[in-house]
């Protein structure tokens, strides 16, 4: 038995850490999202999808300039010295994965410029009529079309394996000191945006390939999920303790239900069904991952902030 | 507790914030317990994870003495040193960036004392260079036993404290 009484009583800190509310979930789920649909749309490119009309790779990049600017913003409220944002860019520090972060975004927005110059939005090309020569001089060079596919995949695995590796380093939570999370929040990124993609995706093609890749995400998903366990419950007692606010403590519940249940196992069995031609697609499958995915950040987050280095077996706080 | 009053007096730390604070230990099986006080504040790591992880350079070690400290006017308030802090010696100040103990570095700098040191009224706290093996404190450290707080953390703090 060991007790502690700590006079200590500071807003964010005590009883249990809550530094995060929903902006940062709501990020880490958005820069997912993002680095899926860029890996999705920079493989269509790839493949020289470009010749068909309906491609989603042309409305992709769009999109994802949206969402991963209303992610930005998220991030942008959580800061508590927000006009102090700018110092990100002015140093690149190595060991910091929000620094490698801010220079991954700042990256990623002339990635999806270049992929959406492949062909112009109409809402674009009427403002200026002379950006479609930059389109057509693109055009003209398969390679470069191929190059910016390569270029668009590589910055959204980065993209979406920062978003988990931001939490792995913060050294005070156990539950995060693991840096599978990188891969298990790229492969969930991958799962939300082929279950997004597969919904809007107006080529059938495309649907019918992104649900089987959803299928394929969504299994590796779930393997990265046992990984994650198994790394964690070997761990050192700090860990362990962790590791059972998942298993048995009071995340448990929506983590086992909601994650893994609704977000991962269910919608694997409604899309195996579907492409297997046994029942029809539908748009419920595809929400329940993109739920799946938001809850998984929200869960290892919050999770993650209750986790103590002091919380193990035989000490109480 | 005069510790942390007199952090909070000669840092102007704000209204329900601590830089320093007490800790009661109680370890064993009724009866046979035992009871440990402890004034706790930032460990000033060696391998210190909040200077790690720190985006801006705002959390980084002192040239003089090591001591970390935060730069308030790099600092953007991501609170990813709080996070990364196994200790939760750190917090928010009101004005937006992160805080916490930086051993009194107005002072030390001067060779004076942390104000926590001075005022202890029986005299338990030892401040000085662990550097300099004939130092008082590097003395105490080879003379009598001590421990770390979770140094299973691999951070190497460095405050000690003496059994």
């Amino acid at each position: 038995m060991d007790e502690l009484t700590i006079t200590r009583h500071n807003e964010l800190i005590d009883p249990t850490l809550h530094i995060w509310g929903w902006q940062i979930p709501v990020y880490l789920f958005i820069g997912g999202l993002v680095a899926g649909m860029m890996i999705i749309s920079g493989y269509f490119l790839f493949k020289g999808r470009t010749r068909e009309t309906k491609c989603s790779c042309f409305y992709l990049p769009v999109l994802s300039v949206i969402f991963l600017s209303l992610g930005m913003l998220a991030l942008f409220l959580d800061l508590e010295h927000k006009l102090h944002f700018w110092r990100l860019y002015t140093t690149f520090k190595i060991t910091s994965p929000m620094s490698w972060g801010a220079w991954i975004l700042l990256l990623v927005y002339p990635a999806l410029i270049l992929n959406m110059i492949i062909r112009l939005p109409d809402f674009i090309l009427e403002r200026f009529p002379k950006l479609g020569n930059l389109t057509d001089r693109v055009n003209e060079h398969p390679y470069a079309i191929k190059n910016i596919g390569v270029f668009n995949m590589v910055l959204g695995a980065m993209l979406g394996v920062y978003t988990g590796i931001l939490l792995s380093t913060l050294t005070g939570r156990p539950l995060w000191n693991t840096s599978i999370l990188g891969i298990l929040f790229l492969v969930s990124g991958l799962s939300s945006a082929a279950a997004f993609v597969h919904m809007i995706a107006r080529d059938v093609y495309e649907r019918e390939l992104l649900a089987k890749a959803d299928n394929g995400f969504l299994s590796l998903e779930l393997i990265v999920v046992a990984m994650f366990f198994i790394g964690i419950l070997t761990s050192s007692a700090s860990q362990k303790t962790a590791a059972t606010l998942l298993l048995s403590g009071p995340f448990a519940a929506v983590f086992w239900v909601f994650v893994i249940g609704i977000g991962m196992v269910i919608p694997l069995f409604i899309q195996l069904m579907a492409v297997n031609h046994k029942i029809k697609h539908t748009p419920v499958a595809p929400i329940m991952v993109i739920a799946g995915g938001v809850l998984l950040r929200f869960v290892f987050v919050y999770a993650g902030e209750y986790s103590h280095w002091l919380i193990h077996a035989g000490l109480v706080r | 507790m005069d510790c942390v009053v007199a952090c909070k007096t000669e840092n102007n730390v704000p209204e329900g914030f601590n830089r320093v604070w007490i800790v009661e230990d109680v370890m064993g099986e009724f009866p046979d317990l035992n009871m440990e006080i402890r004034s706790e504040r930032c460990n000033q790591c060696e391998e210190a994870p909040c200077v790690t992880v720190c985006p801006t350079g705002a959390s980084h070690y002192s040239d003089f003495g090591g001591i970390v400290q935060i730069d308030s006017e790099l600092c953007i308030g991501c609170k990813a040193c709080i996070g990364a802090c196994p200790y939760d010696a750190r917090f928010i100040n009101p004005d937006g960036y992160a805080d916490k103990c930086d051993f009194c570095f107005h002072r030390v700098v001067k060779g004076e004392n942390p104000a926590c040191v001075d005022v202890c009224p029986t005299h338990s706290i030892y401040f000085g260079d662990l550097d300099d093996p004939n130092s008082e404190v590097s003395q105490l450290l080879q003379s009598r036993k001590y421990h770390v707080r979770i140094p299973e953390a691999g951070t190497k703090p460095k405050i000690f404290y003496l059994t």
